[in-house]
């Protein structure tokens, strides 16, 4: 990712060029309707939460190839997922419908937070499915093959830069995602995702889904009793504020939490514009702890850390660098 | 601290330590709290660096890289790449305390918006009896010292990471996507 910057402005012009020549979104591959590839996204979040199923995928991101085993299961309205990396550390992240669990074997370093349920998307209301269109475009793209499988593909382009997009791979008897690109406003892959091998099944043994610690000396950073984040979601009386946020953007939580190596509690706004999700964290600036300086990345998250008075402000988001900085800009504390 | 140590974290703020050795260096810094002290001598050069690029310039970064070049006897003027190696660690600094790191994502700081060179003491009389210092800064040193600019910082931004994945799953289009980047990003 950092390395956009530096993207000579040659691939620019040819972008500009192929969308040119193409004409039309899709032209190429004859793009069917918006509500369709609608329809497909929701039976594919529908399949994602309802299937119970195991499989490999490897991820691109950065210039570096990893793999990454996922296990899926699903029973009564109760959902279970175990990641585990395959390549380099042995990472893992287990979820259930109450906690999610980080195991960082390098660092010896357990981490825990409370789950959030999980919600159908696109979002059932049509307000939403509206602003929803006016910050991206949906469709349907034609057939394609991915891991021996015929899959149908779904683009969701951005319509301003300050969001990324996706080309969406979907299995066709069962519509799970089989892979993805996050593309940016040119249809440049930022990272990439796909499964090399994919089983429905109808049960795995709870075994699958249990964490491969090896035990001792780790550190446990939040709570398993007490989840790390516990919030308070809905108003909260606060000094912070945010205004002229970039189009389709609007707070969707405003809370304050603890944070599991946090003095004070954080505060924490969530902005989302229906598909991408924008962190703020607000903290009281420590002079003998410094926050985040500067613009980071990760692949396709920007973080922008700033000391502001008297506080640190970070903000988060799988977004261009762009929109966290304007994010921040918008962030407003109240005389 | 031996010398192989300093040659590496020289390379490392260079930009020229191998991928293998700077993930190496960078476990051997989240396990041992004597290698994280003495990262601290040379966070001042990797801060100031990092701080260099415009437009943020710090008023007191002209002095302090005078401090820190007056530190160095035979420091021949520009030379792409080999100002951090040759800027020594200073004495007498605060020693950053023993955080806990966890290392989940190695924080890589995105390009300055001016990369290049940068003028640090141009007007007299600071140098007076010498052309005007120059420091070129190659791209990569604010990355490689932002990356370990502070264990603290790193660390909680790995805490919010996690828990903005969360919140992403919870309302994004897959809910297995977010946590992709944390399982998925090996150092």
């Amino acid at each position: 990712m950092t390395n956009s910057s530096r993207a000579p402005a040659i691939y620019l012009a040819l972008a500009l060029l192929a969308a040119a020549a193409s004409g039309h979104p899709g032209a190429a591959m004859a793009a069917t309707g918006s509500g369709e590839a609608q329809e497909w996204l929701r039976q594919m979040s529908q399949a994602a939460q309802e299937l119970t199923y195991r499989g490999t995928f490897v991820y691109l991101h950065d210039g570096r190839l990893e793999a990454v085993r996922i296990i899926h299961r699903a029973a009564e309205g109760d959902e279970q997922e175990r990641m585990i990396a395959l390549t380099g550390e042995a990472r893992e992240v287990i979820r259930d419908n109450e906690r999610v669990t980080c195991i960082l074997p390098k660092s010896k370093a357990v981490m825990i937070g409370r789950s959030i349920p999980r919600k159908p998307f696109p979002t059932a209301l049509p307000r939403d499915l509206d602003t929803l269109s006016d910050s991206y475009e949906f469709l349907a793209m034609g057939e394609d093959r991915v891991s021996g499988l015929p899959s149908r593909i779904v683009l969701i382009r951005p319509r301003d830069e300050f969001r990324y997009g996706y080309r969406l791979w979907l299995d066709q008897a069962n519509n799970l995602l089989l892979k993805s690109d996050l593309i940016d406003a040119e249809g440049r892959a930022i990272e990439q995702m796909m499964f090399t091998d994919m089983e429905v099944l109808d049960e795995v043994p709870a075994e699958d889904l249990e964490p491969a610690l090896e035990g001792e000396g780790y550190t446990v950073i939040g709570h398993a009793d007490q989840p790390a984040n516990a919030d308070s979601d809905g108003a909260i009386d606060s000094d912070w504020a945010v205004a002229d946020l970039p189009a389709g953007f609007v707070l969707t939580h405003h809370n304050r939490h603890a944070m599991p190596s946090a003095e004070n509690e954080v505060e924490h706004l969530v902005l989302s514009d229906g598909l991408a999700t924008v962190s703020v964290y607000i903290e009281p600036h420590h002079p003998e702890r410094l926050g985040l300086s500067g613009l980071s990345s990760m692949g396709a998250v920007h973080a922008l850390g700033v000391h502001r008075g008297d506080y640190q402000i970070t903000v988060v988001g799988e977004v261009p660098r762009l929109t966290v900085e304007r994010i921040e800009q918008s962030v407003q504390h109240k005389p | 601290m031996n010398e192989q140590i300093n040659e590496q974290i020289s390379a490392f703020l260079d930009g020229e330590l191998p991928a293998v050795e700077r993930r190496l260096l960078l476990e051997r810094l989240a396990r041992e709290p004597q290698l994280r002290a003495h990262w601290s001598h040379y966070q001042l050069i990797g801060d100031s660096l990092r701080k260099a690029l415009p437009p943020h310039l710090d008023l007191g970064f002209a002095d302090r890289v005078a401090a820190a070049l007056d530190e160095i006897p035979a420091y021949q003027g520009p030379r792409p790449g080999l100002v951090a190696r040759a800027l020594k660690p200073l004495a007498g600094l605060a020693v950053a305390a023993s955080v806990a790191v966890v290392a989940i994502l190695a924080v890589q700081q995105a390009q300055g918006p001016e990369p290049g060179a940068v003028q640090v003491a141009a007007n007299p009389p600071a140098v007076q009896d010498s052309p005007a210092v120059y420091v070129r800064v190659p791209e990569s040193v604010p990355e490689r010292a932002a990356e370990l600019q502070s264990a603290e910082a790193s660390h909680r931004l790995n805490e919010y990471l996690v828990n903005h994945s969360e919140y992403a799953a919870s309302g994004g289009m897959s809910g297995m996507l977010p946590y992709v980047r944390i399982v998925g990003h090996d150092q």
